[in-house]
């Protein structure tokens, strides 16, 4: 059993790693912020999808400044950056990579071989603009990757560099020439967020800090292993059972067959899957940190649940034509779940 | 003692005034549920007749009490709920939760979550973590309270005390002197013309009138039971005059056959005079059939034949089967009971008479020696025919005038008769109304309708009015509709006015112009023109139905009232998922959805259409493709959706 001066050190030791991550993660906030105005919750979404080791999905309009989001985020970390801009004529080994034949300098080798060119998906944070322009065939690509961290060509397989993180923008579905992205592929991405328009002070804001001489330089302020520390913290968070029970009926409520809320049995034709309850959790522990606490609370599954759930909640006919919004079912799961079973 | 020893000892005091605090909303739902019963029993024991004392309620709502916080406070709760409570009263983040949840958690941060939490919980008292509260049972209770308090203080007669009510025997309201002299002159001209013209039919219906109008005067009849009454005598008026009128048309027939032969010609004018008898024509004709045979035949031959075009049907012998087919048909098309054999009397009353008359007019022909003992019988009847056609006109006006009082009693106007008197002599003062006939005056009308083909008539008749205090008193009418005319009406007399009005209406409503004088006491004479205005009162002769006549719309076709819930219908998706479900899924729509989904496959191959537009298009033939059955999504979609199984 351990002792209690050693509980004591432990203890001390285990409040800094939460005071570190917390610092940490304001630090990397406020250097975004240096640049990117307002948009502060979908950056701390970022950040929270980034530590929790997913990938997130940012939807909005053109101009609204999701580019220069990721941008930003990479250029505060010291990661690898690439930029895949999708369009409809781009292909999986644009993405990916793909064999070459090469010649052989060296005298008594075979003179061609192939050789693995690697594609821009090999960074630390990719970048998948308007990634519903691309077709679902290309989209699909990054299925593996964006699951098991490694992309196979051919019969190789090739690790990603850890971190790996995706982060894709889209345009709305209602847009023309876009493509819906497989369920598949939207599961894989930990949040799907909407990025709103600016209001009137943040559009003078923008205003004033993009069309002067000076724009705003961000730097470095989190390295890839100080990255890969707090996502081990954040795996180390533990959660009291209430709050995970919590968290797992939310997930099944999503399901018609199982939900106890009308409007999710009528309009609902999948719910959220696993990946969805995973998600959840784990950025219900990244908010806790986030707020000095040691463990989740039902509040951080509230407020986590509507960007992880939105886009695991597929629409029946019914909801099609009725025009229901999953956030509206997920709101409405929410209403009506109670915390405590 | 463990980490978790402070926060354990926090929850279970937090649970102990849980407890006191569910004991005490115990109590509370068992004193309303007790006083509500006790309220019961303390209301059957009172109406029975027996002394509710004190000591035994207030024992039995102790005892709900008690039994109500037994109950609530032995109810488990959870150290889970009691840390729900200290968040609450700390920040709502669920740190005394959590900690209590993961007390066994060896983990440094689970460590230090029990750590946080005790220090955060080390100034929390149980008093600020279960407030003190209202119970949620105050309003039961109040409510209890008051039924009790209403059930020991409200007088309640006891069931012995009672006396059985006797409801009082329900009877009318007597009428005003004079309400029914219309009807009554009316009854009394049926009498009149009964007694005239040997009618015993006609008596009968005269003398039930006068009946009903004595007991209604006297108020032994109410207004509904009078109604009732009146509408059956109506019923029985008319369908009488309808036999009489059948008879006349064949007495009529019958007597131009006789007129059209030298030999029955002074049979035939005997039976015109109006003073004729059946025993004068009986003579007649066995005369006519002693003197000259075979003319008699012929005369007698050619009034069967009369007699049958008035039935409706051929007066050969032979051609009776077809009638008494149509009369067998007739019963069968729900004519049943006494109301249903009194036409059949009549037909065969008159079927039986041409039977007669041809048989003496065989006879006759034949040279048979009864011709003369059958031409008289046959004399005889249709000098009772002609008696009972006579009295077609009287008990038509009968009629007419049970209809108009059922409709004067239905409107109320008997009841408020005192009044409709002083508004009509108001305005027969002011001179705008020539005359009222029923209302102001109190006149009676009587007219003839003639019914022609078409519905119209002409109807004459004269009326005289007995004017009640200063009303009016003379009046002319006339009115005429397009479906009935009425003509040269006289309304009522009486002796301080006169006025005239005439209306000329379409279907029942008047419209025209109306002039009337009249005098009252000291004033001068006033004279008035109105034009346009719907005259007033009632005329003489029959305007026709209000409505028109049945047939004369100018269309053929039904009007149907849809009725719908404002609101309630279906929503866009229940039509169409409702239309899929249906069954257009199963023939028709799965062939059109084919079709055309094969012509837009082959439209999207040969034409250049950008991919987004191409997957747009695809995805809304899947979205709208035939469903088998609910489980949609597990059929095969052209989209990406079944792929999503096999990604997890």
């Amino acid at each position: 059993m351990t002792a209690p001066a050693d509980r004591v050190s432990s203890n001390d030791v285990a409040t800094a790693a939460v005071a570190a991550f917390r610092a940490d993660l304001d630090r990397l906030l406020a250097e975004i912020a240096r640049r990117m105005v307002g948009q502060n919750e979908i950056a701390g979404s970022v950040a929270s999808a980034l530590l929790a080791g997913g990938h997130v999905l940012l939807e909005g309009v053109p101009g609204l400044g999701k580019t220069l989001l990721v941008r930003t985020l990479a250029e505060t970390l010291e990661l690898s950056f690439s930029r895949i801009q999708f369009t409809p004529d781009l292909m999986p080994a644009d993405v990916l990579g793909t064999n070459l034949i090469v010649e052989s300098a060296q005298p008594g080798e075979a003179s061609r071989r192939f050789e693995f060119q690697r594609g821009p998906i090999f960074a630390h944070i990719v970048l998948a603009d308007e990634i519903n322009r691309a077709t679902p065939k290309t989209q699909s690509a990054l299925l593996e990757a964006m699951q098991e961290q490694s992309v196979t060509v051919g019969k190789q397989t090739y690790p990603l560099p850890p971190p790996f993180f995706v982060l894709a923008t889209q345009n709305p579905i209602e847009m023309e020439g876009t493509y819906p992205l497989p369920e598949a592929q939207l599961d894989r991405f930990t949040f799907k967020l909407r990025v709103e328009p600016p209001a009137r002070e943040e559009l003078h804001a923008i205003l004033e800090r993009t069309t002067g001489s000076d724009e705003p330089a961000v730097r470095p302020v989190l390295g890839r292993e100080r990255l890969l520390e707090m996502r081990a913290l954040v795996r180390q968070v533990p959660v009291a059972r209430p709050v995970q029970d919590y968290a797992v009926r939310l997930v099944e409520a999503t399901h018609p067959t199982r939900s106890p809320v009308a409007e999710v049995k009528r309009f609902v034709r999948y719910g959220s899957s696993p990946r969805g309850a995973q998600a959840v959790m784990l950025a219900a522990k990244i908010e806790a940190l986030r707020d000095g606490r040691f463990a989740p609370s039902f509040a951080d599954v509230r407020r986590v649940a509507l960007p992880a759930l939105r886009h695991r909640v597929l629409l029946n006919f019914d909801g099609e034509a009725e025009g229901v919004t999953a956030d509206a079912l997920v709101s409405a799961v929410l209403a009506g779940l109670p915390e405590m079973a | 003692m463990s980490d978790a020893g402070p926060l354990l000892t926090l929850l279970r005091r937090i649970r102990r005034r849980l407890r006191l605090w569910m004991a005490v909303e115990g109590a509370v739902a068992g004193a309303a549920a007790g006083a509500v019963a006790l309220a019961g029993a303390v209301t059957a024991l009172r109406v029975a007749g027996h002394a509710v004392g004190l000591a035994r309620p207030l024992a039995l709502l102790a005892g709900a009490v008690a039994v109500g916080a037994l109950i609530r406070a032995a109810r488990r709760i959870p150290l889970a709920s009691c840390a729900r409570f200290a968040d609450a009263a700390l920040d709502r983040q669920d740190r005394v939760l959590s900690a209590f949840c993961l007390h066994g958690d060896q983990s440094p941060l689970a460590r230090a979550l029990m750590q946080d939490a005790v220090e955060r919980t080390r100034t929390l008292a149980p008093g600020s973590a279960v407030a003190p509260r209202r119970p949620k049972g105050l309003p039961a209770l109040a409510i209890g309270a008051l039924v009790l308090g209403a059930a020991a203080i409200v007088p309640v007669r006891s069931r012995a005390a009672r006396m059985p009510v006797v409801a009082p025997p329900a009877s009318g309201v007597p009428l005003a002197v004079g309400t029914l002299d219309v009807e009554r002159e009316e009854a009394r001209r049926a009498a009149e013309a009964a007694a005239r013209l040997h009618d015993e039919r006609l008596a009968a219906l005269a003398g039930e009138l006068q009946r009903t109008l004595r007991r209604l005067a006297a108020g032994q009849l109410s207004d509904g039971d009078a109604l009732e009454k009146l509408s059956a005598l109506q019923r029985e008026a008319a369908q009488a005059a309808a036999e009489a009128a059948r008879d006349a048309n064949a007495f009529e027939a019958a007597k131009k056959a006789l007129e059209g032969e030298a030999a029955t010609r002074g049979a035939g004018e005997m039976l015109s005079a109006e003073d004729a008898d059946a025993a004068r024509a009986r003579a007649a004709l066995g005369s006519a059939a002693a003197e000259n045979p075979t003319e008699t035949g012929r005369a007698l031959s050619a009034a069967a034949r009369g007699v049958a075009s008035a039935l409706g049907a051929p007066a050969e012998d032979g051609d009776k089967n077809p009638r008494r087919l149509q009369r067998e048909g007739d019963g069968k098309n729900g004519q049943d009971g006494a109301s249903a054999d009194k036409p059949r009397d009549a037909e065969r009353r008159l079927e039986r008479l041409q039977r007669d008359l041809g048989d003496a007019a065989s006879a006759c022909r034949d040279g048979d020696p009864s011709c003369k003992s059958r031409a008289e019988k046959s004399g005889g009847d249709l000098g009772q025919m002609g008696g009972r056609g006579a009295s077609a006109e009287s008990l038509r006006q009968l009629e007419r005038a049970l209809r108009q009082m059922r409709d004067r009693l239905g409107r109320g106007e008997m009841r408020s008769g005192d009044q409709q008197a002083m508004r009509s002599f108001e305005r027969a003062a002011r001179g705008e109304n020539g005359q009222s006939g029923q209302q102001g005056g109190q006149g009676q009308q009587q007219g003839q309708q003639d019914d022609g083909q078409q519905g119209e008539g002409v109807g004459t008749g004269e009326g005289s009015g007995q004017g009640q205090g200063d009303s009016v008193a003379e009046g002319e009418q006339s009115g005429g509709g397009e479906n009935g005319k009425g003509s040269d009406g006289k309304g009522g007399k009486g002796s301080d006015g006169k006025g005239k009005a005439s209306g000329n209406g379409k279907e029942g409503e008047g419209a025209g112009a109306a002039e009337g004088i009249a005098m009252l006491g000291e004033r001068k004479t006033v004279e008035s023109t109105a034009s346009n205005a719907p005259g007033e009162g009632q005329g003489n002769g029959a305007g026709g139905p209000p409505l028109g006549q049945r047939g004369d719309m100018q269309t053929r076709g039904h009007e149907t009232e849809a009725r719908v819930a404002n609101g309630a219908g279906p929503n866009r998706a229940e039509v169409i998922g409702g239309a899929a479900d249906r069954g257009f899924a199963q023939h028709g729509y799965a062939r059109v959805f084919a079709d055309y989904q094969a012509a837009v496959e082959d439209a999207l191959a040969t034409t250049a259409v950008p991919e987004g537009r191409r997957y747009v298009v695809r995805r809304y033939f899947d979205l709208i493709r035939p469903r088998t059955g609910k489980s949609t999504g597990n059929s095969a979609g052209s989209t990406g959706r079944t792929g999503r199984t096999g990604g997890r």
